[in-house]
Parts: structure tokens; sequence; C-alpha cells
């Protein structure tokens, strides 16, 4: 940003007949206000416009049309839609996402925000346990994966089984039965999800007035109360950013599905964007995964409502 | 939370009862939450620190089943023989260009964004946030094909005429790298979010004040942030260091790869090279550790305290 | 949201991307069958090459063996390699294809062929030329579409049956079996004391099932790619073979090894596997006693129901040339130097695979693997495989889950191949 800025119009009461001595200065302020708006809003405004409203009208496009890709789009109505409709698969995937975030999501929120909570004061090793609970964020997908498919393995000696053992348990298949699969996928996304969650959290806390806290403790409120009290309320635009974006965020990745069950056994933690993915790049149908997306999209702006509703929003939402 | 554990509470409390109940139960408080943190991080990092201790492993301690906690035999070669495979200085700088540009590209862009949305009255502003709201919500394989073609169509770049043809645009460039990805309507979100809960009445004093809109923006209120600057920064490079589908589908040559595809390049068809893969993934971890290290001390209650008071 | 001016400038420019695309995809389509024979001298220009393999250690020896040697010849051409992952390379060729900046050489997987041959991505490549090369029919078979060689077998990954005769010893049976009856039989007299009869399943499921369908006589597709038939008596008696095993406890859906730890095989938690050639430099590095002489006992999947003749599953990476590639020439003799004697030899010794012909020479690391001989000894038996249809991008995805669903008893039999068929039956309506 350059450094030299215009300066607004000098708060002068020049001569003449003036209503209210301001307003003038309030209305070069509006103006000002206005034109920096706009002005800073632009840059990202529009590189969004192209890069990403741009492709989205593509595939918007592209959802009326049958596209193998080699060949040019052929016009094809409404069938994309049809097929969506009546693809039972589709549907599944999605009651397999909104099961994962149903779950997953709320768990890993607590958690992060009691890491983001207990890690806010200057406890010993404060550092290092930040880091410890970010790790799983920052470690490539695929090395996450490999390292949980060892942890899942369905034999005595996956570590899971190994740790079951001593109590007695038989070796539980977790990943290639079914009935588990889907629970044990909804762990390792808790597991990866409170990592960013802590970090916004920490980030947001740090705007909470410690006076509250001194103010409360005084008064005989414990940890609990303190917490109840203070934290979760003044957390309140955080959290729903949070739930916003964890919602976007787990109906958008499937990297770590398919390398842990390849949305398998029998589809059993299939999800919407690995179907997605399959209709485009391993059937050629990106007419029809282009109407799939739009789909989702609009799901997911079902669910981006619902949220506010349940959260209440941030002001000026 | 209470900021100093070692403080006596306040003023001298007339009641000394009660001011040695508080400290008891302050005491058992943070032994517990010390407990706590110790069982909790170590189940969150656990996967990671086996990887890491993975990386040293001979290629024969991993065939053994179980395999044994601690590694027996180090091999500290591994890490060398992991940068010797293949050019992973030339991958490791691209994706630090990569990773930075896209910290910087943020941290400037969206934080305009995010401020103007949260601060400035302006008439777009809603539909503006609304369009960011539905940017993020765009999954990003609907978009990957189109704008792939609009990066290979490029005018004027890579051979191609003014209508976008004949040559191949952006396609194993640094632009089709950097721009497509350069401004994330995440970041703007999570920007406007930092920025409302700044006071609006120091913009107030400082127009009174005579400053100006941009001087607000940069000077007054945007320091106030800085946590939330830090947190864009290091999610933004995070995303640029770990990115991983979208270099491999724009770039061809080996000098623009990064370092995820140099990682992914142990694993082949048949067989794996685990302790190389460990090894790789590892060292490709630790500069984002070391950052996140170092930039996590701002996040210290009080650090970006209001000017209010 | 928008204001109109926006909305019409984005929807030019999708509109201008879109045609942009049509028109590359329609352009410089040359209908002319490339030429194989290699005698043009004078070549020049530039040339990519496409390739999933030669990874790690392997790329340097595609970089100065096989490329250098080729630019010796031919030192006017550059060759340049876009190495992509195997789990990446459907990605990456959809943008590429998309985008109209394919590689000239294209290298894919065992089954891509028939589907890009029918949407005209891969050039098709003369009979006599394909032919001339000598390799077994049962090799080449993967390249074809409608009588006509789209591509060719550069690296085979074979598989068969492996035991360890002291376990076969121990219960007195001392020669492998030669039904999939007997082979069910002796399964299940060789599970117990801690050891299971046999392992199917821990590798592709997908890729198990058919091998098995095969040795019941069966096949994927009819020949001409057009009506399912995995659906029938083989499939059905392939999948029931393996719910019995299961049953009696001589295989198990559960055997799963975590990815870079011994197979089970290895580990003689079984005595019988389903061992692909490529396994060898994981034994070698892993468990190096299993790669003596003799260490192990090796045999083709027997026949099964009215089949007749033992069956070795082909899986590999073929070469293929793109149709709207610039500079076929160039691609054409690079593919050609690629199937050479020595550069197929050079090229699999450095993926750990094997060639598609035993005309190669002497190699150590192809010729010292127990596993590579035993497969080309075998080569003519070659039958089963995947693909077979142009249509079989869009089926392969989905096998899976069906096979999945029945053999964890979510689905029968008859379910199961009925859902098998209609899945084939649509995707194949849509060629």
């Amino acid at each position: 940003m350059s450094a030299t800025a215009p300066v607004s119009a000098p708060p002068v009461a020049a001569a003449g007949p003036r209503p209210h001595p301001g307003t003038s200065r309030r209305r070069s302020v509006q103006t000002a206000e206005r034109r920096w708006g706009l002005l800073l809003a632009a840059p990202a405004t529009l590189h969004t416009l192209l890069w990403i409203g741009v492709p989205i009208i593509v595939a918007f496009v592209l959802s009326f049309t049958a596209y193998d890709v080699i060949n040019p789009p052929e016009f094809a109505g409404l069938e994309n839609y049809a097929t969506i409709f009546g693809d039972e698969l589709f549907w599944l995937s999605v009651v397999h996402n909104v099961i994962i975030a149903g779950v997953g999501i709320p768990i890993s929120m607590f958690l992060a925000l009691l890491f983001a909570v207990l890690l806010n004061r200057s406890v010993p090793g404060q550092g290092i346990f930040r880091v410890m609970v970010f790790l799983p964020h920052i470690t490539a997908t695929v090395a996450v994966a490999m390292i949980w498919l060892w942890i899942y393995n369905p034999s005595e000696s996956g570590l899971f089984n190994v740790l079951l053992g001593t109590f007695g348990i038989g070796p539980v298949p977790f990943l290639t039965n079914s009935d588990y699969a889907l629970a044990s996928v909804i762990l390792v996304t808790i597991w990866q999800g409170i990592g960013l969650k802590m970090l916004i959290y920490l980030a947001a806390l740090q705007g909470v007035d410690t006076q509250l806290y001194e103010a409360a403790e005084l008064d005989g409120a414990n940890f609990v109360q303190r917490f109840l009290k203070i934290t979760v309320p003044m957390l309140k635009p955080a959290t729903f950013f949070i739930l916003v974006t964890s919602l976007i965020g787990n109906f958008q990745t499937f990297d770590l599905i398919y390398i842990l069950t390849e949305g398998g056994p029998a589809n059993s933690t299939s999800v919407v964007t690995y179907r997605i993915y399959q209709t485009a790049f391993q059937e050629f149908r990106m007419g029809l995964a282009s109407a799939q997306s739009v789909i989702l999209l609009l799901i997911l702006v079902v669910l981006a409502l619902l949220s506010r509703k349940i959260v209440g929003g941030t002001d000026g939402d | 939370m209470a900021t100093d554990t070692h403080t006596p509470a306040g003023p001298a409390a007339p009641d000394g009862g009660r001011e040695a109940s508080l400290r008891g139960r302050r005491r058992l408080e943070r032994t517990a939450i010390m407990m706590f943190l110790v069982v909790a991080s170590l189940a969150m990092a656990a996967p990671f620190l086996w990887m890491a201790l993975s990386s040293i492993r001979d290629p024969t301690e991993l065939a053994k089943v179980p395999m044994p906690l601690i590694p027996q035999d180090p091999r500290w070669e591994n890490f060398s023989e992991a940068l010797s495979r293949a050019p992973f200085a030339i991958y490791a700088r691209n994706s630090l260009i990569l990773a930075g540009a896209a910290a910087i590209l943020n941290v400037t862009f969206a934080s305009a964004c995010g401020y103007a949305l949260a601060k400035l009255r302006f008439r777009l502003a809603p539909a503006v946030f609304g369009w960011m709201v539905a940017c993020i919500m765009i999954p990003f394989y609907a978009t990957v094909i189109p704008v792939f073609l609009m990066v290979r169509h490029m005018p004027l770049f890579g051979g191609n005429t003014i209508l976008g043809t004949g040559g191949t645009g952006w396609i194993d460039t640094w632009w089709a790298l950097i721009v497509p990805g350069a401004i994330s309507p995440f970041m703007v979100f999570l920007f406007r979010q930092f920025y409302v809960a700044t006071p609006t009445e120091l913009i107030e004093a400082a127009r009174l004040d005579g400053v100006s809109e941009l001087g607000i923006y940069t000077r007054i209120i945007t320091p106030l942030i800085t946590p939330g600057l830090l947190t864009v920064a290091l999610l933004s490079f995070e995303a640029g260091w770990n990115n991983f589908l979208w270099p491999l589908l724009v770039t061809t040559s080996d000098s623009l790869r990064v370092i995820q595809v140099g990682i992914s390049s142990f694993r082949q068809e048949a067989s794996t090279d685990w302790h190389l893969l460990m090894a790789g993934t590892t060292m490709a971890a630790v500069p984002m550790i070391i950052l996140f290290l170092v930039f996590q001390r701002y996040f210290v209650q009080g650090f970006a305290s209001s000017g209010i008071k | 949201m928008f204001s109109r001016r926006s909305i019409l400038a984005a929807s030019s420019a999708g509109v201008l991307g879109m045609g942009a695309a049509a028109c590359g995809a329609s352009s410089s389509t040359d209908d002319t069958p490339v030429d194989l024979s290699g005698d043009a001298a004078e070549l020049s220009g530039e040339i990519t090459l496409l390739t999933p393999d030669f990874t790690s250690d392997a790329r340097t020896v595609l970089d100065d063996d096989i490329i250098g040697a080729f630019t010796e010849q031919h030192p006017d051409v550059t060759v340049t390699v876009d190495a992509a992952a195997w789990d990446k390379l459907n990605e990456k060729l959809t943008a590429s294809i998309a985008g109209g900046v394919v590689a000239d050489v294209i290298m894919t997987g065992v089954g891509w062929t028939q589907p890009f041959a029918q949407k005209g991505l891969f050039a098709e490549l003369p009979t006599d030329d394909v032919e001339a090369l000598g390799f077994e029919e049962s090799v080449l078979k993967s390249g074809l579409y409608e009588d006509g060689y789209y591509s060719i077998p550069q690296a085979m990954d074979l598989r068969f049956m492996t035991y360890h005769p002291e376990l076969f010893e121990a219960k007195g049976i001392t020669e492998p079996p030669k039904t999939l009856e007997e082979l069910a039989q002796v399964a299940t007299e060789l599970t117990g004391d801690g050891v299971i009869g046999i392992d199917l399943l821990s590798q592709n499921i997908r890729q198990a099932w058919i091998f098995l369908l095969y040795a019941f006589g069966g096949t994927l597709f009819s020949e001409d790619g057009l009506t399912p038939a995995l659906h029938e008596e083989p499939g059905r008696q392939a999948t029931q073979w393996i719910l019995d095993l299961m049953a009696s406890g001589a295989t198990s859906y559960d055997l799963q090894v975590a990815e870079g730890q011994p197979s089970l095989f290895q580990q003689k938690k079984v005595a019988m596997a389903i061992t692909s050639t490529g396994n060898w430099t994981s034994w070698v590095d892993m468990t190096p006693e299993l790669t003596e002489e003799g260490a192990i006992g090796m045999f083709l999947m027997p026949p099964g129901g009215t089949a007749t003749e033992p069956v070795m599953y082909q899986g590999g990476t073929l070469i293929s040339i793109s149709k709207k590639s610039r500079n076929q020439q160039a691609a054409a003799a690079f593919a050609k130097h690629m199937l050479s004697p020595e550069m197929l030899a050079i090229g699999n010794a450095a993926n750990g695979k094997v060639p598609p012909t035993v005309d190669i020479p002497t190699t150590p690391g192809i010729d010292g693997s127990v596993l590579a001989r035993f497969g080309l000894d075998s080569l003519a038996y070659a039958g089963a495989a995947e693909g077979g249809t142009p249509a079989w991008m869009e089926i392969r995805g989905n096998l899976q889950p069906l096979i999945e669903s029945c053999l964890t008893g979510k689905t029968t039999v008859d379910q199961m191949l009925a859902d098998m068929k209609s899945l084939c039956d649509d995707a194949i309506s849509r060629i």
C-alpha cells in the first residue's frame, strides 16, 4: 500500500448558511468512506470474480451439457440433474457428509476451544503444546492417512488393536468393516481439524478483556464458570466463523478419506466431493460432475443459513 | 483465563483464609490442566512423532511386525538419501516462493477487503460479503478444469494470440502457480471477523483528528489485529507450502515442481520407499513447525490489547 | 449480486474460453496412422512424455539412459518428461486434454486404452509394425480396439500364486493344486496354527475378483466390448468360490497390511497368496530370505468350472501416441525407441517391472528375480486383465463397492451380479 494518502477535506466551516455546522464534513467523510470501501475491497473482489466467478459460470453452463473433455460439449438439458436425482450413491454420500459434520465438527470445536483456552495462559511449555496440537494440520495429508492406516490396521498388529488387545478385546476391523469405517474416519477428521480451529480461537481470545476474568475469579467463579459465562459468549463471532468454514471444509475435502478407504468398504465412507471427483476425473463425465457441484453448492448455502440460525450469526451479517 | 499464575490476588486481601483457598484451588486447577494438556497433546502429536521416528528407521526395521517404538538402528542417511532422490533444493525453493507469495498477497489484499467489509460503509458491502462467503462454498473440483482452461488460454502469454489460442498461455509458468489462488475468500472472511472486533470509536476519533481512511486502515486499526495478521499469514503460507494438485496440473518442468510433488515420488506403484517418504515428509513439515513456533509467541494475551483505556 | 456489466464480461470470457477449448479439441486431427517404422532420420522439434512410472531413482535412468540414448540418435529432438503419480494420472490427463496441452507420448495402465481410443485421444498404430515387435498375443490384447492397435505394453506387472513349500510339506501336500476346487481344499487344509490358507483380498479386491473370473473361464466383456459378460456363470462361480473360502476360514476379508510393512505372505501368516512380480523389490528390501532359489513356490491360477487352462493376471503400463500430437513422427520414433529390447530391459529393471517379452538382453535386475522369470516364462497364459470396453473408465471405480458389498454379506451373489450388469449396460449405453 502506498504511503501517501489523500487527505480528507478539512473540517472548515465555510461562509454561507449551513443547516448544521458539521454536515459538509460528514458528507465528505461519507464519500471518503464509500470511495475507500470500494477501493480496498476491489482487488480481492475482482480477483475472486475472475478466478472463481468465471469458472463457476462455466461449470454452471457445463452442467447442462454432456462433456467428456476430449470432445466438445453437447447440450443435454436437465438430464444431468435428473440423473443426480435418481443417483442413490450421491445422496448416500451427502448423508455421510452430514453425519461426519454433525458428529465431528461439534466435538472438534469443543476440544479446540478447550485447548485454546488452556493454552492462552502462560503455562510452562505453552509453545510446545500449541505446536503439538497444530501438527496434524501442517502434516501433509498423504502422510497423515498412511499413519492412520497403520494405526487402524485390522490385524492384531495395528496400534489400536495392540492397545485393545491389552484389555482383551479382539482385533477390530476399523476400516474394513462397513459398520465401523465411517466412525473411524470421523475420529481422524476430528483429530485433524482441532489444530486450525484452535488457532482461530487463540487469535480471537486475544481480544477478550482479561479484567473480566480477574473480577470473576475474585468473585469466586471457578474455571468452568468463567469458561461458560465469559469465554463462550465473547467468542460467538469466532464460533460462527469456525462452524461455517468447518461445514464448508467438511464438504470440500476428501483426500484423507480417499487414501484411507477409497470411499469403501462398499461405499460406506463415500463423500460428495469424492463422487464429484470420480465423475469428473475417472469417468470423464464433466457435465454431470458440474451439475453435482451445483447441487453441492446449494446444499452448502442451505447449511450456512442454518448455521446462522443456530449460532445467531455475527453483527452486521 | 487468568494471566499470571504467580500474582497474588490484587491488593492484600483482608480475608487471609479466602486468599489461601483461592491459591489452593488454583494449584489444583493448574495440576489438572497440566495433566490434561500433556496427555491430550501427546494424542494429537503422536502420529507425527511416530512419523518422525520412522524417518530414521532402517527399511528392514519397518518390516518388523509389530514395529518397535524406538528406532533401534538410527539411520540418519535417510534424510540425505531422500534429498538426493529428487532435486529437493529446487522444489523447496519453489514451495517457499509459492507459499511466501500466498502469504504476502493474502495479508495485503484480503485484509484490505476484510477491513472494508467490517468497518466501512459502502453500498456494495453486503453484496461483496455475500459473494465472498459464496466463493468459499464452491467445490474445488468444480472449478479446476475451467480455471485450467483460463490459465491455458491467457491471451498474449506463452505464445497465445490476443484471443488466447495457439500457445500454452500460463501453463508451466509462475503465473499459473501463484495468481489463481493469490487472494483467498476464506482469508477475507477471516479478516473481516478480526476487524469486526476492533473498536469503531478509534476510527471515529482518528477521523476527527484528520487521519485519512487509508491511514486509519494501515496505521491504526490493522496493528490492533496482529494475531489475525499472523494467523492469515501462517495459514496462507501453509496452504501454499502443502499445495499438491494444482502445481501438478499446471506445471510439467522440474524447475517449477513443488515439495509435495517431490515427496509423492517416493510412492511408486509397486513399492513405497517408506523410510524415505517419512524422512521427506518430516523434512517438509519442519519449516512450518518452526514458523508456527516463532509466531505463536505473539498469541499472548494482551499483546494486541485494545487502545481504549 | 453481479452488475450487468460484470455478468456480460464474465460470460463472454467463459464462452470464449470454452469456444477456444472446443476449437482446440477438434483441430489438428490427423487420421493417417502413425509411422512406427522409424525411418525418418531427420527428426526435430519437441515432444513431451507423460509417465506415471520412472519416479525417484528410476528417473535418472529415464533421463540419462533412455532419453539420453534417443537424443544421441536424434540430436534435434528435445524430450520433456511430465511425471504424474499413478493416483493423479486421471486429473493430469483430464486437465491437459481439456486444455489441449496433451503430451505427445502417453503412458497409461491396462484397461485405459479402449476408452481413450474410442474418444479419439490415441492415434492408431499400424498393425504390421506392432506385430513386428514380436510380443505375445496375450500381452498385446490390452492395446487393441476395434481390430486396431492403439497402445503397446512397455512394462508388465504379472500376478500368480506363490506358496511356502515348507507349509505344504508339513501337511503332506506334494504339488501345487491343478484346479480351483483343489486349491480351495488345499487352502482349507493349510489353515490353522496361526496360519491362514490363502490371501486373496489384501491387495486389490477388484483385480483379484477379475483374476478369478478369468480362471473360471469367463471374461469381463464380449469381444467388441459392448456387452457385459462378467455377470454370467463364471462370475457367479468366482464369487461363490471366494465366499465359500471365507466361510471356511481359509481366507479373510480382514487381512490387511499397512503400507510399507511386509505382506502377510512375507510374514508367513498365510500359506498361499496372489503375488505380483512388482513385489520383488520389497522382498529384497524386507525379507531377503524369500528371494533365494527354492525359498518359495509358484504356480499359475488353476482353472475352475468348465475352464481348462491356467491363467496369469497382467497389469502394466502401455505406451501410446496422442492423436493430437504436433510432432507425431518424433513421438513415434521415441515410442519405438522405448520398446527396443535394450530400453525395455533398462526401463523395467529400473521400475521393478517386467518387460512384455523375453527377447531382451540379460539384465541382472530382471533375471535375478525369481518372480519375474516365472512370469516371463508364462507370458502365453497372461489372459486375465482389466478393461476390454470403451466404457471401462466409468465402470471400474464402481465395481469394487459392489464386490465388497457381497463379500461382507450385505448383498447376495445374484444381486451383485445383477448390479454389475446394470452398471455396465448403463455405462455402455452412453458410449
